[in-house]
């Protein structure tokens, strides 16, 4: 077995460890590490579609608002019903947030993949907005007054608890998402069928003619992203216990995941990782020092990386470092 | 006459968004065959390989391919079945290495345990030398003949049984686009391939040729058997139109 393809592997673990650790360590700063948390999982997720096959979705956020509304059904379903231990609630709203973006996904992808390049982003623009208009118009899942779980979490489990997963476990979870995103991504782009998409990405014609089956493939990078960006909703929803539809479905999410994955190095493992952690602080410090004004850096933040960093922070270095250990570890 | 022929194209008629392009395309490919089509820019040409490849939904008629209908079956599937396009344009993979880009080509295959995928990357090394000596260069530093020889080999790496030529000499020099031809006829000489070639260089095509279709306004116009290849003149006025 060739166990040097995953040495990649060991800047991400020490990356990961070390986010871990501030986290663990330093509770004061638990705020800007959940932040950062989220915005690395989310980056990774889009990246799996948009950084392996070029495509971009820019009905996103639907994905993240699906799921968001997913483990929130599922939650207040479970807990009227019955009275479960908390992981096997948790574990059950994860999956059922994983369920609502892969079917959304699914049936998006399967009409709109058909479609090439720009065309597809044109078609999924109206998704997120189509969406947030339904569940307000038609007042199912809450309607416009929102969905809030708070309540049920306290009557079932206690004010102790309650607090416990949405100010910690909330947050080990979006690690957990996060990691299991980065690995998504790292196993894709080291198989047979990352190498399929790579050809796909440079040229779709090309690789229908080496025999790959270009639909499938957009497809299946698009349901994984989408049902990891369901689970960062369901991990979002315990961390805000309250969903309200202008908020789960703020085009900015989407606009975000753009400017963090272009940041990092779009398409590649680790650009996310680095996009993700520097747009968080970046914000957390704007959001201190000048309130109110924090999206007003997404603008010129975006025009300078594809400006002057095309290929992202990852990608700059690894050109910078070609052939050298830098170049190798970095993927 | 179905038997015998390696591809058949019957009454092909199709378009984009509504807006037909070809009208009725009769052309068949017999084994060990170079068949040429002829045209002028507008003609059609590539809309037919788009077509006999798959990307395009064919309106009416059918695709033939070894006594079998391919009309409804997705392009990933006719290369399984033995049919590949070398694109227009070449369209390599510039950041890959060469034999990198010839891999892609056996994607198809399992690489490390399929034993058909170092024989096919001998074929095509034994086919052009010049790859083999540049194998671990990034193909966008190839020059252009070298490009279009990568594209062919690549496209060989599938193991068509034939080849669809989208205009190979696209923006070579006259040299070059020389060069080039006379690789394509040694597929059908050496590798017993068949294929399908779409140029706008009449006279070039001629030389390797075994028949020609003449093709203007989305429709074969004129048909040279090889005994009529030899009137080129001929050939030269039907080509321009006169």
């Amino acid at each position: 077995m060739d166990f040097k393809k995953y040495y990649p592997l060991i800047p991400m673990f020490i990356i990961s460890v070390i986010l871990l650790a501030v986290r663990l360590a330093a509770p004061e700063l638990s705020q800007i590490v959940s932040l950062a948390l989220f915005y690395v999982a989310l980056g990774e997720a889009f990246n799996i579609f948009t950084g392996l096959t070029l495509y971009v979705c820019f009905g996103y956020v639907a994905f993240v608002a699906l799921g968001m509304y997913g483990s929130g059904l599922a939650l207040k379903y479970i807990l009227a019903t019955s009275n479960p231990p908390l992981v096997t609630t948790i574990l059950f709203s994860f999956a059922v947030a994983g369920f609502f973006a892969f079917i959304l996904a699914l049936v998006v992808g399967s009409i709109g993949l058909r479609l090439r390049g720009a065309f597809f982003a044109i078609a999924t623009v109206g998704l997120s907005e189509g969406l947030k208009n339904f569940i307000e118009g038609t007042g199912i899942w809450g309607g416009s007054s929102g969905l809030i779980i708070a309540g049920d979490l306290i009557s079932s489990y206690g004010h102790e608890t309650y607090v416990f997963v949405s100010t910690e476990l909330a947050d080990y979870l979006m690690f957990a998402v996060y990691v299991l995103s980065l690995l998504v991504m790292f196993l894709i782009t080291k198989s047979r069928f990352g190498y399929g998409l790579t050809a796909l990405k440079e040229d779709e014609d090309v690789a229908n003619v080496m025999g790959v089956n270009t639909v499938r493939y957009k497809l299946m990078t698009f349901v994984i992203s989408a049902a990891l960006a369901g689970m960062i909703g369901a991990t979002k929803m315990l961390k805000d216990l309250v969903i309200y539809p202008p908020q789960a479905f703020a085009i900015s999410y989407t606009v975000e995941a753009i400017v963090i994955t272009m940041l990092g190095g779009l398409g590649t493992v680790t650009g996310p990782v680095i996009g993700g952690l520097v747009y968080s602080i970046l914000k957390y410090m704007l959001t201190v020092s000048f309130p109110g004004l924090q999206l007003l850096i997404l603008a010129p933040v975006l025009i300078a990386v594809c400006v002057l960093f095309p290929y992202g922070i990852v990608g700059w270095v690894k050109r910078r470092f070609r052939g050298t250990l830098i170049d190798y570890l970095l993927v | 006459m179905t038997e015998g022929k390696v591809l058949k194209l019957e009454n092909i008629e199709t378009g984009y968004r509504g807006v037909q392009v070809l009208w009725g395309v009769n052309v068949d490919v017999g084994p060990k065959e170079i068949v040429a089509v002829l045209g002028p820019n507008g003609a059609g040409k590539t809309t037919l390989m788009k077509a006999t490849m798959g990307f395009l939904k064919v309106w009416k008629g059918s695709i033939i391919f070894l006594g079998r209908d391919i009309t409804k079956i997705p392009s990933h599937e006719r290369v399984k079945l033995g049919i590949t396009l070398v694109p227009e344009g070449r369209s390599i993979f510039p950041n890959m290495t060469v034999e990198e880009n010839l891999m892609m080509g056996a994607y198809m295959y399992n690489i490390k345990k399929d034993h058909r995928v170092i024989e096919m990357l001998e074929v095509v090394y034994n086919l052009f030398p010049i790859l083999q000596e540049r194998r671990s260069q990034k193909a966008g530093t190839l020059s252009g003949g070298q490009q279009q020889m990568l594209a062919i080999g690549r496209a060989l790496m599938t193991n068509p049984k034939i080849l669809l030529l989208d205009e190979p000499t696209l923006g070579l020099a006259p040299k070059l686009a020389g060069e080039v031809l006379n690789t394509v006829a040694k597929l059908r000489d050496e590798l017993g391939l068949s294929i399908l070639l779409v140029e706008e260089k009449v006279l070039l095509a001629t030389n390797i040729a075994d028949r020609i279709y003449i093709m203007n306004q989305g429709r074969i116009e004129h048909e040279f058997l090889k005994e009529d290849l030899t009137k080129k003149e001929e050939i030269l006025q039907k080509y321009i139109g006169f």
